[in-house]
């Protein structure tokens, strides 16, 4: 390696070292009264989050399984599977990627991820038929559902950016009857009940994204988001991360492998 | 549209060629003109013949019915309704045909597009025609038997009015385009079939109520530009009403023979009224107004209790089959603009579209989006919609995946050619349709993860509007009983049908609450569509509208707390929502409904249980009536200025037949195909199955009916006859020539056989028998179509050479005469050519053109002469959409390459090569950016020259052949020529004016006017030269100076298209070499932008 591309390398980390800062100082919470659902702002967030997230995939089978021993679905997740038949998949998304306006609008810790308030799971843990059920739905999954619940998830984050917050519902509350161990399916779900009203469910569906993937940030952020949106009431619930988004995007805009279009003949 | 095909425009081109060859001498057709006719590729979408026809023909006492075997008893009931209409018109007009006219019927209107009797591409809203030169009538056969019977009566009117005005073949032919005013002609033919539907009032009261009925004066100088033609015919016929019920039916079968006399309408209409135009549609509005109005003392308009889905108020916008998503927030609906049709996602809170599903008219996966009621369906688990298109021949059913957002699968069925009537069962596994296509329609349902089909019911009448209940194990859907529809039920466990809804009027679009204990409904009880709900459980009904418009396609929300619905208004089909009201708003609305009108609070009505009885005492549907009666009978009376009485009597007597079929069917009639035990039986188990020959046919036929029409007459196949199609004679003199030329048509009955036969006479001092000719054959009666022509063709000019002794004269005697040149041209042309589908084709043909000249008089001589065989290959691809100044939207190419054969030493020898591109991309809803580029290059020792410059194509008695490839606007016609030819356009279309009339001096329509700026920029060069393709030419380049270099040049300007009568081009161009511009030049020109 010649030292001219050494000292380009460096000169490259200097930039992005100084580019964290920047971000770091940018990322306050935002004050814009229109949420950006409505205003139609981009809510990507910045691409080290994506990084830091996807090397921490909630929906990777080995989070997952061990998820399990401390997860418990929420009680919306719980009502849809009954009404619907019992999980057999429990993989999430994980090609998934992280990120969002939570990213720009929370305070930022150390490795530019937002700082949150994360208090352990308080619910009880659930009994070992629970476990055992849905472990058994989880080893047997099937790569179509976890394809499923992918498209789901995609097609709720295309309703979520046109507002259509009902569709949204209720395609994940299916999803969720499907595979409910997805720990992005319940994130998502949270948003849209926070959205919504139903703060509580928002709660659960939080809680419970972050009991099935502990490493990954983002859904302890949603839930510091709630919390805080709960004790200041009226911050308006736009300061969340929509799991998946910008992958969702990326599609759209071809950058990702695009999806099959009818053809003009 | 573009509606020629190749062959056609082949017989066209060769007709036109020889023909201006003939009569104007200066427009002299050479060899080239013949081989760059055969080259040059046109456009135009294709008439595909998907299927070998087997037809048969039948005489019966008036008529002869051509149909296919196939569908015999469909031709059973079309002679059956057309010798009743026969009778009808023949008292009515007062009238015997003097033929017996040729009917060719079809079991579908896409069988019925592939006709060549008419060459015009027919689009899904032609229900049939009749062609007055020899009295040809075609129809399809739509699903629905009333209205074939329409169908064929007005048609069958429009033979009597040719047989009436044309007065034999004689007439016919000297005056074969004299015709009455349109709304005189269309008029009649629907006041010859049945008194006007629920929706064709519904229309006409929108245009009294709201102030647009469409003044009779333009109707009358105007019709082919109405933006709502539908509202003219329904106009015309009540005026025709208007007239018979106010001056005696004897005026309307007097107006025809009247116009014979006297062909200006209002002079037309007071010899035949005493009154003319104006003060005849003041008075028929009048009349109307008195008619509708009293409807606002205690109707609703929709906007009252209910809020516009979409804001568009664009007239041609339309809307329609709402159908909602799971969360409720979506509608998925068929939407158009005037231009092209979709498949659109709205949101129900703003109407705005949130996703576009199809593409319009132009996917590779169906050629052609099918825009029908209920061709739209959303799965009741939200990740699917179903919409049908049309794929080839037939319909299909195209699954499109929500969250792929994609094309994911196609359901056709063997037989099934018309699919509509979509609807999800709750598993979202199965689909249940209406299916047309063997000479009747019937109940379906699929499983669209199987395919398997399964055919629920078996009969002739029609069936409509299937709805699931939520238990999966129902299907409502109308059913038509006696001219009217009900409600039933049919149970797919068991196989049996049940009567739920019955009343005196059409009960239709049914939709089960999620509950699935009550029923919503649309009824016509009292002439308009008004929303019903029948709750299951304790049977009584309760009404939710009284409107002044009507309601259509209603569709209940996923919860079942909202309800879209179609109405019309302003003259367009609006779409509103409204909330369900709860069971205690709901008791007291339809008590306040009822009460508006003084029948008191709505009495119960009983659901017919699955193979009840109904109970006894007296009926409860016609105590329900006994208010919509009266209104009926009212509304009746004022129509047909019957007495109150009468009418009512009338509306009793429809009332009780009804009812009597209804009880005759709930007592064991009723039953389905399963239960009915003949005509097939489904699984026994219910499960599905293919579909069964068995169930296709219902061979019993309706209580009192003929046993058959049919029976007794002689059946035969058809064989092909020539008859003549027409004569066309032409004689010119020019200078010292006395020219002419003749042209035969003949065609056999369907137009599958096409012969053309031209000849002509040259006559002068100097030249005498010349006789020459030409014969072009076609054959479309299989998908490929096949065309030859032959010919052995003189043509003379002056010797403008100079070949004569001085110069091109000659001396005769003691003076000197211009010499005569004969230029002969004898050859075959032979093409072939194969629809791919309606869009693209493959083409073949063969040309072989031998021409010598040699000086004719005074003196025999030789000089020169040359034969070509020319190959050629082409690809043509056409999807636009285009309106009167040109296309609107889409796209179309073709690549052509040719190739002589040289087989001895003389003959042309070169090699052609040819691609034209054109795309249109809307801007608006009717401005569009056209982009083209075209190039051509005749290689070769001997390649064809071709001309560039000027406006698009067509100057004003431009002679002919037209060698110019395209717009170099800025620059004299055809001013620069080459065998090679580079050519790029781009032009912006944007509307000015849409549909204005003008008063004076007569009442005339100019429908459209544009404006256009463009941008031209191309050359055309010779073998020897070259091109420079940069524009700006670097003063570093070397530039060789024994090279010719040729420039490229370029145009701009803006234009005016008007379209009145032609399109008609106003453009004002500069033109430059990119050194200089010059000042503006002005073009005119016919035809449409490129």
């Amino acid at each position: 390696m010649s030292s001219g591309t050494s000292a380009w390398k460096l000169s490259l980390c200097l930039l992005a070292l100084a580019a964290a800062a920047c971000t770091q100082v940018a990322r306050q919470p935002r004050q814009s009264a229109v949420p950006w659902w409505e205003a139609g702002g981009n809510p990507a967030g910045t691409e080290e989050v994506q990084q830091d997230t996807s090397a921490q995939a909630d929906g990777g089978d080995e989070g997952g399984v061990a998820a399990l021993e401390a997860a418990e679905p929420p009680d919306s997740a719980a009502a849809a599977g009954e009404r619907a038949h019992p999980p057999e998949a429990v993989e999430g998304p994980d090609s998934l990627t992280a990120a969002g306006p939570a990213a720009e609008a929370a305070p930022a810790g150390p490795g530019g991820l937002p700082e949150v308030e994360a208090r352990p799971p308080e619910r009880p843990a659930p009994s070992p038929e629970v476990v055992q059920a849905q472990r058994r739905a989880y080893e047997s999954r099937t790569r179509e559902d976890r394809e499923r619940v992918e498209r789901v998830n995609e097609y709720a984050l295309w309703c979520i950016e046109r507002g259509l917050w009902e569709e949204a519902r209720i395609h994940l509350e299916q999803a969720v009857a499907v595979d409910s161990l997805s720990a992005s399916l319940h994130n998502n779900l949270g948003i849209l009940y926070e959205r919504l009203g139903e703060r509580e469910k928002a709660r659960a569906a939080y809680e419970f994204a972050a009991r099935l993937a502990p490493g990954k940030r983002l859904y302890q952020a949603n839930l510091g988001y709630l919390r805080r949106a709960e004790e200041a009431r009226g911050i308006p619930a736009d300061s969340v991360d929509i799991d998946g988004l910008p992958k969702a995007r990326e599609r759209r805009r071809g950058t990702a492998p695009a999806r099959e279009t009818p053809e003009e003949g | 549209m573009p509606t020629m095909n190749s062959r056609e425009r082949r017989i066209r081109t060769g007709a036109l060629l020889l023909a201006a060859a003939m009569a104007w001498q200066p427009g002299v057709a050479s060899a080239q003109d013949i081989l760059s006719s055969q080259l040059r590729q046109g456009f135009g979408k294709n008439k595909v013949r998907y299927k070998d026809f087997d037809w048969h023909f039948v005489e019966s006492e008036h008529l002869l019915l051509h149909y296919e075997p196939e569908f015999e008893d469909l031709a059973d009931r079309a002679v059956e309704y057309l010798e009743e209409a026969y009778l009808h018109i023949s008292a009515l007009m007062r009238h015997e045909l003097s033929t017996k006219p040729p009917i060719v019927i079809f079991k579908s209107h896409y069988e019925f597009q592939q006709t060549n009797i008419i060459q015009a591409f027919l689009p899904p809203g032609v229900a049939g025609f009749a062609e007055p030169l020899r009295y040809r009538m075609v129809i399809p056969f739509n699903g629905d038997l009333d209205d074939f019977r329409n169908v064929l009566t007005h048609e069958l009117m429009h033979i009597f009015q040719y047989d009436i005005v044309n007065r034999g073949p004689v007439r016919r032919i000297s005056n074969p385009i004299a015709r009455p005013p349109t709304w005189i002609m269309e008029g009649l033919a629907e006041y010859s079939t049945e008194e006007m539907n629920t929706i064709d009032e519904m229309v006409l009261r929108d245009a009294v109520l709201t102030d647009r009925l469409i003044p009779l004066e333009v109707m009358d100088s105007s019709w082919n530009y109405l933006p709502n033609t539908f509202l003219a015919y329904k106009q015309s016929h009540s005026l025709m009403e208007y007239m018979a019920a106010n001056f005696g039916p004897e005026k309307v079968s007097r107006i025809l023979r009247v116009w014979d006399q006297q062909t200006d309408t209002d002079r037309l209409l007071e010899r035949l009224i005493d009154m003319d135009m104006s003060t005849l549609d003041e008075r028929w509005q009048a009349h109307m107004r008195k008619r509708y109005w009293p409807l606002l003392q205690h109707r609703d308009y929709v906007s009252e209790f209910a809020n516009r889905v979409v804001d568009n108020d664009e007239i041609h916008g339309l809307y329609m089959s709402p159908e909602w998503s799971l969360g409720g927030d979506m509608l998925a609906v068929l939407s158009t603009d005037g231009v092209e049709q979709h498949v659109d996602i709205i949101r129900v809170s703003n109407g705005r579209r949130v996703q576009r599903v199809t593409t319009g008219m132009r996917t590779r996966v169906f050629d052609d989006l099918t825009f029908g009621d209920g061709t739209v369906a959303w799965a009741p688990d939200g990740s699917t919609i179903a919409l049908v298109g049309k794929d080839g021949p037939k319909d299909a059913i195209v699954l499109w995946d929500l969250y792929d957002k994609k094309l994911v699968n196609t359901l056709s069925f063997d037989d099934i050619e018309i699919v509509e009537g979509l609807d999800w069962a709750p598993d979202s596994r199965r689909l249940a349709f209406v299916g047309t296509g063997y000479g009747q329609s019937d109940l379906y349902l699929v499983d669209v993860a199987t395919e398997q089909v399964r055919q629920l019911t078996g009969t002739s009448r029609r069936e409509d509007h299937p709805d699931f209940h939520p238990d999966g194990r129902r299907l409502a859907f109308s059913a038509k009983v006696e001219g009217q529809f009900d409600i039933k039920v049919y149970d797919l466990d068991t196989g049996s049908q049940s009567t739920l809804v019955a009343t005196p009027g059409d009960d239709l679009w049914p939709e089960w609450t999620p509950e699935g204990d009550r029923l919503l409904f649309v009824s016509t009880r009292e002439g308009i569509n008004d929303l019903f709900l029948q709750d299951l459980s304790d049977g009584r009904e309760y009404r939710l509208t009284r409107t002044l418009s009507g309601i259509m396609n209603p569709s209940l929300s996923p919860d079942g707390q909202q309800l879209v619905l179609n109405t019309y208004y302003h003259s367009r089909r609006e779409m509103y929502r409204m909330d369900m009201p709860t069971m205690p708003e709901l008791r007291l609305r339809s008590d306040e409904l009822a009460a508006r009108v003084g029948a008191g609070p709505v009495v119960a009505t009983e659901a017919t249980e699955a193979g009840g009885e109904r109970p006894s005492g007296p009926d409860p549907i016609l105590l329900v009536q006994k208010g919509a009666a009266d209104t009926a009978a009212a509304a009746l009376a004022g129509a047909t200025r019957l007495g109150l009485e009468e009418a009512v009597a009338i509306l009793d007597r429809k009332a009780d037949t009804n009812q009597a079929m209804k009880l005759a069917e709930a007592s064991g009639g009723d039953a389905g195909p399963a239960a009915a035990g003949e005509g097939g039986i489904p699984s026994p188990t219910g499960g599905l199955e293919d579909v069964g020959d068995a169930l296709r046919r219902d061979t019993a036929r309706l209580p009192g009916s003929p046993e058959s029409a049919l029976e007794g007459l002689p059946r035969r196949r058809y064989t092909p006859k020539l008859e003549f199609d027409g004569v066309a004679l032409q004689m010119g003199y020019y200078s010292g020539f006395l020219a002419g030329v003749a042209q035969l048509s003949m065609s056999d009955l369907l137009g599958n056989h096409d012969l053309n036969m031209f000849t002509d006479y040259v006559g002068s001092q100097e030249i005498n028998n010349d006789f020459t000719f030409a014969a072009g054959y076609s054959y479309h009666g299989r998908r490929p179509t096949y065309s030859a022509m032959v010919f052995n063709w003189n043509q003379y000019f002056n010797d403008n050479e100079g070949r004569g002794p001085f110069g091109g004269y000659y001396g005769i005697g003691a003076r000197l005469t211009r010499g005569l040149v004969r230029s002969r041209q004898t050859g075959v042309l032979a093409d072939m050519s194969y629809p791919l589908d309606v869009y693209r084709r493959v083409e073949l043909s063969y040309s072989f053109v031998d021409e010598q000249r040699e000086i004719a008089w005074p003196v025999q001589e030789p000089i020169d002469g040359s034969s070509t065989h020319l190959f050629k290959a082409a690809y043509v691809h056409d999807s636009l959409n285009i309106g009167l100044l040109g296309p609107t939207a889409g796209r179309r190419y073709y690549l052509s390459a040719g190739r002589t054969l040289a087989l001895r030493e003389g003959d042309r020898n070169f090699t052609h090569v040819e691609v034209d591109y054109r795309h249109y991309l809307r801007l608006g809803r009717w401005s569009v950016l056209g982009l083209r580029g075209t190039g051509i290059g005749s290689l070769g020792r001997d390649g064809l020259e071709y001309n560039l410059g000027g406006p698009a194509w067509f100057l004003p008695f431009y002679p002919g052949y037209n060698l110019n490839v395209g717009p170099l606007r800025g620059y004299a016609f055809s001013k620069f020529t080459g065998t090679r030819v580079a050519l790029v356009n781009g032009e912006i279309r944007v509307p000015f004016i849409r549909n204005i009339t003008f008063g004076w001096p007569g009442t005339f329509a100019i429908p459209a006017v544009d404006g256009a700026i463009f941008a031209d920029l191309g050359s055309a060069w010779k073998k020897d030269q070259t091109l420079d393709p940069w524009p700006l030419q670097s003063p570093h380049v070397e530039v060789d100076p024994a090279a010719e270099r040729v420039r490229l040049q370029g145009g701009v300007g803006f234009g005016l298209l008007v379209y009145f009568l032609a399109p008609l081009n106003f453009e004002f161009a500069r033109r430059t070499d990119f050194k200089d511009i010059s000042g503006w030049h002005m073009h005119f020109s016919f035809g449409r932008s490129f």
